[in-house]
């Protein structure tokens, strides 16, 4: 009971995430998409599916395959697909997209969305692209979108994004040899490239988290903090802080989320390219 | 990101890395020209990304009478708010007398009487009567408050010169994430040689912090209907001009601190250079991406306030 309760509230959430993300993208997809040319769409991390549902709500030509690693969170898209009486949705566990195949040219889009951190190692980024563009039919459109969350007024917040990020790049990485920012949202463009992808363009939104009358913003922040939780295993693991300091640091984001005070905020980066 | 220090300021200096980054400023001052310059592109940009906007929409302008713009710098925002507004008695003030002669060269070149500029310390008690000017404007008031528990102090003397019903507008940014590894390098450096002198507010050092505690304390100040704007600076291949204004204000800043970032020990001086020519380099990549944040934070003194 406990676990099927926590589920439904993972659902809760990631529903205000998406609308909330949605919004300050001004839409589903950048402009430089044309829809029109869109019958079949890859989603490779749709978790509970809310934009490959919303995606082909918003356009009945449009058929979805969404894949995720989740199990519990493709259960959940399952069920808002038939609560959404959308038939042209399909979800499949799916882990590292490598179980699943796909045949060569298969879709008009592969929409990739990393909401949380941490992204792909950067060692599977490249086959992770190469095996997009494998599906992708000639034309064809991959969008790459990525959260960037780093600027808060909860110093305990900031802590928190710190040791992500020190997570992402390994302990005691010093400045100089930093090869790599935190967000994989500023390289897209660079992975296109080397990829071979063409016509590559991308857009850049803000994202507001903070703020007295912003409920879903704070929503999303809750996600980003119960995350957190669920990932302390990796903080510990990396011996970045000790359990007593990250429980202190949860404890005083919870707070800090609670205060008329936060004020946070980020961006959404979206690259889009061509296969030719 | 000029540092520009005025001589109380310098006074009010405790510690030894301050007084030598008061000095390495005073050392490596700009030409006029090149300070008129880099304001005016500096303007020109913030108002592209802030979509031409002066001001937040939510600021009646053309029901004002008097503007306070603090911190004015070479007054790139006054001149535009005068163009648009001809009713307005703008008054600039800054710490820097040697910017606000630029100013005042430009006011009486096109005869702009509704303009007054004037030096004064922000820091200190402002010559302006309690209750006089319906809209103060702050635009990177961290340029001058050294430390940060000098902003609410600030703060606090821009409402009592407002009028009940007027507003406040303070403007900072955020320069976030850059793709390539030797500006972010750059930036982080900067950012940890401010942190190391008590000038950030974001404990952690991954940012200045100053723009989203402004926030809290506008709150706290009891103004009314607190709120923000934001906008997006385009730091990549599409953004234009925006890359090199703020990227190579970002490399000027750090030239300008080099001596106090080998003297904590942050990197080696041969170290430093060679970062800051790979940076140049990156500035010209064809995939170069990277983003920054412009928060307009606004609220208005309370019809009831007493003086």
């Amino acid at each position: 009971m406990e676990s099927s309760n926590r589920i439904a509230h993972i659902g809760v959430l990631e529903h205000v995430l998406h609308h909330h993300l949605t919004h300050a993208f001004q839409g589903l997809l950048p402009p430089a998409v044309n829809v029109e040319k869109l019958k079949r769409v890859l989603d490779t991390h749709c978790r509970i599916g809310a934009w490959a549902i919303d995606l082909a709500l918003a356009h009945p030509e449009v058929y979805v395959t969404g894949l995720d690693s989740n199990a519990q969170l493709i259960e959940l898209a399952r069920q808002n697909a038939e609560a959404a009486h959308s038939s042209r949705v399909r979800f499949y566990e799916d882990i590292a997209s490598k179980q699943l195949r796909f045949s060569e040219d298969t879709f008009d889009l592969v929409h990739t969305f990393l909401p949380f951190p941490p992204p792909l190692p950067s060692k599977e980024w490249s086959p992770f692209l190469l095996q997009c563009k494998t599906y992708l039919k000639r034309e064809g459109y991959i969008n790459l979108v990525s959260l960037s969350a780093r600027l808060s007024s909860s110093t305990a917040h900031q802590r928190l994004l710190m040791l992500i990020e020190q997570i992402q790049h390994g302990p005691g990485y010093p400045i100089a040899h930093r090869v790599e920012t935190a967000s994989p949202g500023v390289h897209f463009c660079r992975l296109l490239r080397a990829a071979n992808f063409e016509d590559i363009t991308y857009l850049i939104r803000p994202v507001n988290f903070g703020g007295w009358d912003n409920p879903s913003g704070r929503a999303c922040c809750q996600l980003f903090l119960n995350d957190m939780k669920r990932r302390k295993h990796l903080f510990l693991e990396y011996d970045l802080v000790s359990s007593k300091e990250f429980d202190v640091l949860v404890a005083q984001f919870q707070r800090d989320l609670a205060s008329s005070n936060f004020c946070a905020t980020g961006a959404l980066i979206s690259a889009i390219a061509i296969k030719r | 990101m000029k540092i520009r220090l005025g001589k109380d300021m310098k006074q009010s200096q405790e510690s030894n890395s301050s007084a030598m980054l008061s000095s390495l400023a005073d050392g490596t001052q700009e030409s006029a020209g090149d300070s008129n310059t880099i304001a005016r592109l500096f303007h020109q940009q913030m108002l592209r990304y802030q979509g031409g906007r002066l001001y937040p929409e939510r600021i009646p302008v053309h029901t004002m009478e008097r503007v306070l713009d603090l911190c004015c710098n070479t007054g790139e925002w006054i001149f535009d708010l005068a163009r648009h507004h001809a009713q307005l008695h703008i008054c600039g003030i800054d710490g820097c007398e040697e910017v606000l002669q630029l100013a005042r060269a430009r006011r009486n070149m096109y005869s702009l009487r509704q303009i007054e500029l004037r030096q004064a310390n922000p820091m200190q008690p402002l010559p302006i009567p309690d209750e006089y000017v319906d809209f103060v404007h702050i635009r990177r008031g961290l340029e001058v408050t050294i430390y940060p528990q000098m902003w609410p102090g600030m703060i606090k003397e821009s409402v009592r010169v407002l009028r009940p019903g007027g507003w406040l507008v303070l403007v900072e940014l955020e320069l976030c994430e850059i793709s390539g590894p030797a500006c972010m390098a750059l930036r982080e450096v900067c950012l940890q040689t401010s942190a190391r002198l008590g000038r950030t507010m974001d404990e952690s050092g991954m940012t200045e912090g100053v723009a989203h505690r402004l926030y809290g304390m506008l709150l706290q100040a009891r103004l009314d209907e607190v709120n923000y704007d934001l906008h997006i600076i385009d730091l990549g291949f599409m953004g234009g001009e925006a890359d090199h204004t703020f990227l190579g204000q970002l490399v000027r800043h750090a030239y300008l601190i080099k001596p106090l970032v080998v003297q904590l020990g942050l990197l080696a001086a041969t170290e430093f250079d060679e970062i800051v020519v790979q940076a140049n380099c990156e500035l010209q990549a064809p995939d170069l991406c990277g983003w920054g944040m412009i928060v307009s934070l606004y609220g208005r003194k309370s019809q009831n306030s007493q003086p």
